[in-house]
């Protein structure tokens, strides 16, 4: 914590941090454990993972709880994954190679429940890798590059997940659309 | 596809996820059984309150510890002339290091100790033309309060109210001047840098501290202490 402490000057920015620290250790600590069983790697997994929140905290809005408990869950996984793949010494898989057409979406179609419904069901269907990038993007309003700071990856490969679960998304909703017009 | 299409598919899809996570969440322990499963340690709860203004540490402190520090080891040092055995030594150099370690704590005891107070029922009867509120807090157990207040420039003030007077005062900068006040019959102690236009006001009793800190006049931080209505 006193390393949080020194990372910043700013009273305001010091409060956010001791308010994620607070209130979100346990919710970080959680989604870590699911992953890491000693309790040593846990608090270290809670301590990388506010590092990287640090690097965006002038942006964070604790307003929202729901908000903030989904980013901590969402980085602390990710930070406890990437600890587990280094212990093991396992490289990181490279992406599934999707070859998907860009189909176009219905010109018709509303943002109605129903149409929420099927982007959830196909959400589920996504795979961690391509749903925390999304998450990130669509829940917690973060930039490209802040996405890549928190989940250690490359711009890169964050812009190529978000286009390739939109296409998937995309995908899915004409399909669903095309068997519900039949 | 059009522009029209692609926002719209963008609201969706904000929408679609915002609700695919709360199905998911509605599985998941609630923040309260997250937080018996995985409890922060005492000490973590006292250095994350420390950071977020519980506790603050004004800077004239720091002066103070390292004038304490060396008028001891100069005591020591004579002392040590008569110190033989290396067992006492070791004790005595042990003694002087965790009491510079720990630095000093203020003593608020002296002043109104029979008053104990309800800190929600407390209120700022002014704040400097320009500063607005933008965090009021209440800790869980509801025994510390903390306002923060910034103006257009970036300045801040922050008032801390605990319902404990377990404060523990140090700091790094020999700037600040020291004084003291008497602010409506508490004995208050006020650290203040004119080059920084900054600075920090503290007083108490044994049951509570008003701890204000904040980039304006010390007119205007004596004002916000001396306007502080604490209810009994």
């Amino acid at each position: 914590m006193l390393l949080f402490n020194s990372t910043v000057a700013e009273p305001q920015k010091q409060d956010k941090i001791s308010r994620i620290y607070l209130d979100y250790y346990s919710c970080m600590a959680y989604s870590a454990g699911k992953y890491l069983k000693n309790k040593a790697d846990i608090e270290d997994t809670v301590h990388d993972t506010m590092v990287k929140l640090i690097s965006v905290i002038d942006t964070l809005d604790l307003s929202d709880p729901v908000k903030v408990r989904h980013l901590c869950s969402v980085v602390a996984r990710n930070t406890a994954i990437n600890r587990v793949k280094l212990k093991s010494n396992n490289t990181v898989p490279l992406d599934d190679i999707f070859d998907v057409c860009i189909p176009d979406t219905p010109e018709s179609v509303v943002v109605s429940n129903e149409t929420v419904n099927i982007l959830v069901k196909a959400i589920n269907s996504l795979g961690d890798t391509y749903r925390d990038v999304c998450r990130l993007r669509y829940i917690n309003g973060l930039k490209v590059q802040q996405i890549a700071s928190l989940l250690e990856l490359n711009e890169k490969t964050v812009n190529q997940r978000l286009f390739r679960a939109k296409q998937m998304l995309r995908k899915a909703l004409v399909k669903e659309n095309i068997n519900g017009k039949n | 596809m059009g522009r029209t299409d692609d926002k719209l598919f963008e609201e969706m899809l904000e929408k679609a996820f915002c609700e695919e996570y709360n199905q998911e969440l509605s599985n998941e322990p609630s923040m309260e059984e997250l937080r018996q499963l995985y409890a922060l340690g005492a000490k973590q709860k006292r250095e994350a309150k420390a950071l977020s203004g519980k506790r603050r540490k004004p800077v004239w402190m720091g002066y103070t510890v390292k004038a304490a520090a060396i008028i001891l080891c100069v005591s020591l040092s004579g002392f040590g002339l008569l110190m033989t055995d290396s067992g006492i030594r070791a004790a005595v150099t042990e003694n002087v290091v965790k009491y510079i370690e720990e630095g000093f704590n203020i003593d608020f005891t002296q002043a109104q100790d029979d008053q104990t107070i309800d800190i929600a029922g407390t209120v700022i009867g002014y704040i400097p033309e320009g500063f607005e509120l933008i965090n009021e807090r209440t800790e869980e157990n509801a025994d510390s309060l903390s306002y923060s207040y910034v103006n257009d420039s970036g300045e801040y003030i922050v008032i801390d109210i605990l319902t404990s007077s377990d404060i523990e005062l140090m700091s790094e900068d020999e700037h600040h001047d020291l004084g003291y006040l008497n602010i409506d019959g508490y004995t208050a102690y006020i650290s203040y840098s004119d080059s920084q236009r900054q600075g920090s006001v503290y007083f108490g009793n044994s049951y509570f501290t008003v701890a204000i800190s904040g980039m304006t006049d010390r007119e205007e931080l004596i004002k916000i202490a001396e306007n502080i209505e604490i209810k009994e």
